[in-house]
C-alpha cells in the first residue's frame, strides 16, 4: 500500500472507482467499515514523523462504563 | 537519528515479543541507560549491552544524547536523565561529561531519604503519573542512573463516549467504557497479515505529532505475537491493505465491511469502538537480562564497568515503572526507569570460566544481532521461542 501524501484520498478514490461500489452507490447502498476493539488488543504511541515508538502495551482489563480516572484532574 | 529510532525501535519489538498479560512499557526509556552502560562496560557486559542497544558501544552514549534531546523536543513529550552517586564515588570525568542529566544528586548515608529525593524527581518528570523510583536506592548501592519520559497528546477528533458489552470472548458480558466514533478517513484502519497472522491496526491520530496505534490480532494469536506484528506494520515491512480496499465482510480482526441503505449519497464511513483504559506496570528488567545485555553486568563478583569508574560496579538492581492512559479526549503516558549499581568486587576477569559459561545462556542474542541489521530482521526474531529468557 502506497503511503503519502494522497494516503487520506487514495483508498476513498480506489473504492468509489471500483466497479461493485459504483454499482451499490446507484442502488442507494452506501459502504460502511466498522472496527470493533471488543477483546484484548495491544497499542503503541509513536512520534508520527520519526515512528518512534514512545510507549507500548497490552490491554487485558479495559476500563468500566463510566469511570475514568482523570475525570477528576480538571 | 534515523539509526537511533531503528535501534530503539528494535528494542520495543523484542520486549513486545515477551507480553502475555495487561502491561506496559516505554523501551525509549530503557535504551539510553543501556547506552550509557555499555559506553563505560568492558569485557563480555560491553558485547551483550551493545547486543541490546543495537549500536556499536563507542556510537551509544552519542545515540543516547540525541534520542534524549530529540524526544525532549518533540511537542508533547517530556524526557529527562537523573544521576545519583554515592559521596565517594569518583566517576571518569569522560563519561560523567557525556551525560545530559536533568538532576545531578547525591546518595546519602540514609537511603529513605535518598528515595524522597528520587520518587520526587519522578513524580516531577512525570507530571504525577509515576512517583515512585521503580528500584530503590538500596543501602551499599552507589550510584543510581534514571530517565523519566513523559507524553501526552488531545485526539484530532474525540470520541464519543458510549456503553461498550463485548458479545463474545474474554470481556463478554461485562460493561465497559466504550469510545465511538465515526469518520470518512479510512485509511486510519488497515489489515496486515504477519507470519503470527492477521492484525487490524488503527491510527489515532494526536494533535501533537504523537499518534497512537491500537492493535487487534485473530483469535489464538499471543499478544507478543500481536504486538510484534503491530510493530511491523508501523515499520513499514508488512503489507497492508488499507480501509478503502477492504472486501466486503469479515475483512480482518474485528472489521466488518457492510453495505448500508441510504437516502442521501453518504460519503463510505469508518465507524471505531473500543474501550478506554488505563495501565499500570512495574518490571524488573533483570528478570529479562538477557533481553537488556544485563547478564554479565550482574555478576558482583567483579566490575564490568572501568569506563564509568576506576572503583569495579557492577548493576545491583534495574526497573521501569509505566503508566499509559487511553481516553475520550487524549492519551497520556509515562514510565520512569532506574539502573543500581552496586560495588564489583574485585578488578573484571574477562577470561575467568564462570564468565565463558554465563555467555552461553545468551542464545537470544545471536537473532537480536541479526535484528538490528535491516526491517526484515523483524522476521528472523520470530523463529525464537518467548519462553527462552524465562527459563533461565
Amino acid at each position: 500500500m502506497r503511503v503519502g501524501k494522497a494516503a487520506g484520498v487514495w483508498p476513498l478514490l480506489a473504492f468509489l472507482t471500483d466497479g461493485r461500489t459504483a454499482r451499490d452507490a446507484a442502488q442507494g447502498h452506501f459502504p460502511r467499515i466498522s472496527a470493533a476493539f471488543a477483546r484484548p488488543f495491544g497499542f503503541l504511541a509513536l512520534h508520527r514523523h520519526s515512528r518512534l515508538v514512545l510507549a507500548a502495551g497490552w490491554v487485558m482489563d479495559p476500563l468500566p462504563f463510566p469511570a475514568y480516572p482523570w475525570e477528576h484532574d480538571e | 537519528m534515523n539509526d537511533t529510532v531503528r535501534a530503539v525501535n528494535a528494542l520495543t519489538a523484542r520486549w513486545a515479543r515477551q507480553t502475555r498479560q495487561g502491561t506496559v512499557f516505554s523501551a525509549a526509556g530503557v535504551w539510553p541507560l543501556l547506552a550509557f552502560l555499555a559506553d563505560g562496560a568492558a569485557g563480555p557486559a560491553r558485547d551483550e549491552l551493545t547486543r541490546a542497544v543495537g549500536m556499536q558501544a563507542d556510537q551509544a552514549a552519542a545515540g543516547a544524547r540525541e534520542l534524549l534531546a530529540g524526544l525532549d523536543s518533540m511537542p508533547g513529550v517530556g524526557a529527562a536523565l537523573g544521576l545519583w552517586t554515592d559521596r565517594t564515588l569518583e566517576l571518569r570525568e569522560q563519561w560523567a561529561a557525556g551525560l545530559p542529566t536533568d538532576a545531578l544528586g547525591v546518595l546519602g548515608a540514609d537511603p529513605a531519604a535518598s528515595q524522597e529525593a528520587l520518587d520526587a524527581w519522578a513524580a516531577k518528570r512525570t507530571e504525577g503519573l509515576v512517583e515512585r523510583m521503580p528500584v530503590p536506592p538500596a543501602e551499599g548501592a552507589r550510584m543510581v542512573l534514571a530517565t523519566a519520559l513523559a507524553l501526552r497528546t488531545d485526539w484530532q477528533q474525540p470520541f464519543r463516549e458510549t456503553v461498550l458489552r463485548p458479545g463474545s470472548g474474554p470481556w463478554q458480558g461485562r460493561t465497559l467504557a466504550g469510545l465511538h466514533r465515526s469518520s470518512v478517513r479510512l485509511d486510519r484502519i488497515g489489515v496486515a497479515a504477519g507470519p503470527d497472522g492477521h492484525v487490524t491496526t488503527l491510527k489515532v491520530l494526536g494533535d501533537n505529532g504523537l499518534d497512537v496505534h491500537l492493535v487487534l490480532g485473530a483469535e489464538g494469536m499471543a499478544p507478543g505475537q500481536v504486538l510484534h506484528t503491530g510493530i511491523g506494520v508501523l515499520e513499514r515491512a508488512l503489507p497492508v491493505t488499507t480501509g478503502g480496499q477492504l472486501p466486503y465482510g469479515p475483512a480482518g480482526p474485528g472489521v466488518v465491511v457492510e453495505r448500508q441503505p441510504s437516502v442521501d449519497p453518504d460519503p463510505i464511513r469508518l465507524d471505531v469502538t473500543t474501550p478506554g483504559f488505563a495501565v499500570r506496570a512495574d518490571h524488573d528488567l533483570l528478570q529479562l537480562h538477557g533481553l537488556f545485555g544485563l547478564s554479565t553486568a550482574t555478576d558482583a563478583r567483579e566490575g564490568h564497568f572501568p569506563g564509568i569508574s576506576a572503583a569495579p560496579l557492577a548493576v545491583g538492581a534495574a526497573g521501569q515503572s509505566a503508566v499509559a492512559e487511553f481516553g475520550p479526549r487524549g492519551f497520556r503516558a509515562a514510565a520512569v526507569t532506574a539502573v543500581v549499581a552496586a560495588p564489583g568486587g574485585g578488578p573484571p576477569q574477562y577470561r575467568h570460566e564462570s564468565t565463558v559459561v554465563r555467555a552461553a545462556f545468551d542464545r537470544p542474542f545471536g537473532f537480536l544481532a541479526v535484528h538490528r541489521e535491516s526491517r526484515l530482521v523483524l522476521a528472523a526474531g520470530w523463529v525464537a521461542e518467548p519462553t527462552v529468557v524465562g527459563q533461565l
